[in-house]
């Protein structure tokens, strides 16, 4: 009797500690129906997915953003990188000619290399990530601005926009873009070496690192894969608005850490799903989207998402330590 | 490396930079109004730097202080262009204010930080968030400006001249490195700052020291905010968003270790010259804005490798 009640309280303790990546799911969909108990309009299912259409470089950037934080760091250059894409592939677009695919190929290289770049030198240099990435931001934003000298690139050839207007049964390309890379950083998390390897890594490096994992390895090809992201994200930018502009997306690289912490992944690494980052980045458009249906001030948005953000993050401290006390090597 | 020969380094590299500048601009680098331009700029950057160094040596780092300063900055200003008072009193008011918005804003850091346990980054992250967002609310975007004229004195004027914003960053490194070398609790945040485990088992109040240092630094953000707001007689909700990576271009400049425990403060304040002098002399070279922060993030690089060298060396032999 005694041991069936422990099992059962046991499978109930795990099944909670599960949950870490529910709970948001749960405060969103409570978020979304006090809102449309206010304006109903906000539920309608067209422009929900049309929101998260217009929201799609925030999911492929956070998928990418996601897998660095699993290894235990940060990449701040993020923002920079999609703009600078954006950039560099507009202005090929506009003086080249060249078509779609060449555009898209085009991106995804130069989010590699930049992505590789950031991933040697974290790797080499040996110091927090935070740091080398405030550096290249400065660095790609910059150079970019630099050789190009202009500040926007407007009027792209119709080919751009007109793809992305595509939909595949009724669902916008954008999204399918979302579901298939969704689908990609799963399979890569779950099922190979590497994904394994950064899970290692980000959970304890000298143990890693003793069962042979190749930390130089494994830490160039997620900040490459981030770098990849990245490119995807300003070809799907491109697809979107069809302009660039070297000052956008300029402090995402803080909303991607937010939308991914509140999606329960871990800051000092170690832990982190792809489901987590969509319900963390799906709560922060909802939220955003939210407060303008029932027309509260656009200056209080920043305070509100702090706020929220303060509370999820300390709550989810607060719970973590009291469950892995026995565990924890913190100064605490 | 010992202590006098990294100074010697650091202040040989500013005089390098000071002769390089003075070779490609010609006179007009040395002029006088060129020279009270950069004594000037130099304070209101260099305690930003100093603020940015004292979490630093906690191995911790402060991403909020920028919007530390303007938070500080604008409800400051706003008290002293609202309220109907004898203007040096709304000086003092307005300075006092600063100082103790600034304070706050760090305790609300050093909080999270330390009692609460949240990662410093994804802490000071939230902070900024909120700092940012309070500032901007409260002007709705717009400009705070038209302070007291004794206000102004602070951030304009000098006393023999040496401009009062030099003196208060002098007195501030000054207190800075009193703190930090002379006495207990600046000791601690070294000893915390080397190793956070450590230093619990041998009996600091780990989380007490923490939470004085992001205080510390607070105070230090509401002084930046003085002297910034009086300089330029108004403050914005956007203003300054460059000074983040100088600030901690500076602080690794300066031999401050990323990892905490290391570091002191005259490197800090010579670094901090010698990048007020780079970036000066390239204004007046006429470059590119651009190429300023593109600069800036590549010479951040080049010390992280030149620190790596440095550090492999002296493992290799054993030092």
């Amino acid at each position: 009797m005694n041991t069936v009640l422990e099992v059962w309280t046991y499978n109930m303790k795990k099944k909670h500690r599960l949950g870490r990546e529910y709970y948001l799911a749960i405060i969103s969909v409570v978020f979304v129906l006090l809102i449309s108990s206010i304006n109903p309009n906000f539920i309608k299912i067209s422009e929900l997915i049309d929101l998260f259409k217009s929201n799609a470089v925030y999911f492929i950037g956070a998928f990418g953003v996601l897998l660095v934080m699993i290894l235990g760091g940060i990449d701040l250059s993020i923002g920079s990188m999609i703009a600078s894409i954006a950039i560099i592939v507009a202005q090929c677009l506009k003086m080249f000619n060249i078509n779609v695919w060449q555009a898209f190929v085009l991106a995804c290289i130069l989010g590699v290399i930049f992505g590789w770049i950031n991933g040697i030198l974290v790797s080499k240099l040996n110091v927090s990530s935070v740091i080398i990435t405030i550096a290249t931001m400065s660095i790609y934003r910059g150079m970019v601005k630099y050789f190009i000298q202009t500040r926007y690139i407007l009027q792209l050839p119709e080919g751009i926009t007109r793809f992305g207007r595509l939909t595949v049964a009724g669902i916008p390309i954008q999204i399918i873009f979302i579901i298939v890379i969704g689908c990609v950083t799963y399979f890569i998390l779950k099922y190979t070496t590497m994904g394994r390897g950064i899970y290692a890594i980000g959970g304890n490096e000298k143990q890693a690192i003793r069962r042979g994992y190749d930390k130089h390895k494994i830490t160039i090809f997620t900040y490459a894969y981030c770098g990849l992201m990245a490119g995807i994200s300003a070809f799907i930018h491109l697809t979107l608005i069809g302009e660039a502009y070297i000052e956008g997306y300029a402090g995402y690289e803080i909303t991607f850490i937010i939308m991914l912490v509140l999606g329960g992944v871990s800051i000092v690494g170690g832990y982190g799903s792809v489901k987590g980052a969509i319900f963390g980045v799906a709560f922060i458009i909802l939220l955003k989207n939210g407060f303008t249906y029932i027309h509260i001030s656009v200056f209080l948005h920043k305070i509100l998402i702090a706020i929220v953000f303060t509370i999820l993050v300390s709550y989810n401290v607060i719970y973590n330590k009291k469950n892995e006390k026995k565990y924890s090597v913190e100064y605490d | 490396m010992s202590k006098n020969k990294e100074i010697a380094i650091q202040g040989s590299l500013l005089i390098i930079t000071i002769i390089l500048m003075a070779l490609l601009s010609s006179e007009q680098f040395l002029s006088t109004y060129n020279l009270s331009i950069m004594l000037h700029q130099i304070p209101e950057f260099g305690i930003i730097a100093l603020a940015v160094m004292v979490v630093m040596l906690l191995g911790d780092i402060n991403l909020s202080v920028i919007a530390m300063t303007k938070l500080a900055g604008i409800i400051g200003g706003l008290f002293m262009v609202s309220m109907q008072l004898h203007d040096s009193f709304l000086a003092i008011f307005g300075i006092i204010i600063m100082i103790i918005i600034g304070l706050t804003c760090g305790l609300l850091n050093g909080a999270l930080v330390s009692f609460i346990g949240v990662p410093a980054i994804i802490a000071t992250l939230a902070m900024m968030l909120l700092f940012e967002g309070v500032a901007l609310y409260v002007t709705h975007g717009g400009a705070v400006s038209n302070f007291p004229r004794e206000f102004l004195w602070i951030g304009n004027d000098s006393i023999a001249f040496i401009p009062v914003p030099l003196i208060i960053f002098v007195v501030f490194g000054w207190i800075t490195w009193y703190i930090l070398k002379k006495t207990h609790i600046g000791n601690l945040i070294y000893k915390v700052g080397e190793d956070k485990l450590a230093a619990k088992y041998s009996g600091i109040d780990v989380k007490r020291v923490i939470f004085l240092a992001y205080c510390y630094a607070g105070v230090l953000t509401g002084v930046a905010a003085i002297i910034m707001t009086s300089r330029y007689n108004s403050i914005r909700a956007d203003y300054g968003t460059s000074y983040l990576l100088k600030s901690i271009v500076a602080v690794i400049l300066g031999g401050v270790n990323v990892n905490g425990g290391k570091g002191s403060v005259i490197g800090v304040m010579i670094s901090v010259c010698t990048l007020s002098v780079l970036s000066r002399g390239l204004d007046i070279l006429e470059l590119n804005p651009y190429l300023i922060d593109f600069l800036m993030g590549l010479i951040l690089l080049v010390v992280l490798f030149v620190n790596y060298y440095l550090k492999r060396d002296k493992r290799v032999t054993g030092e």
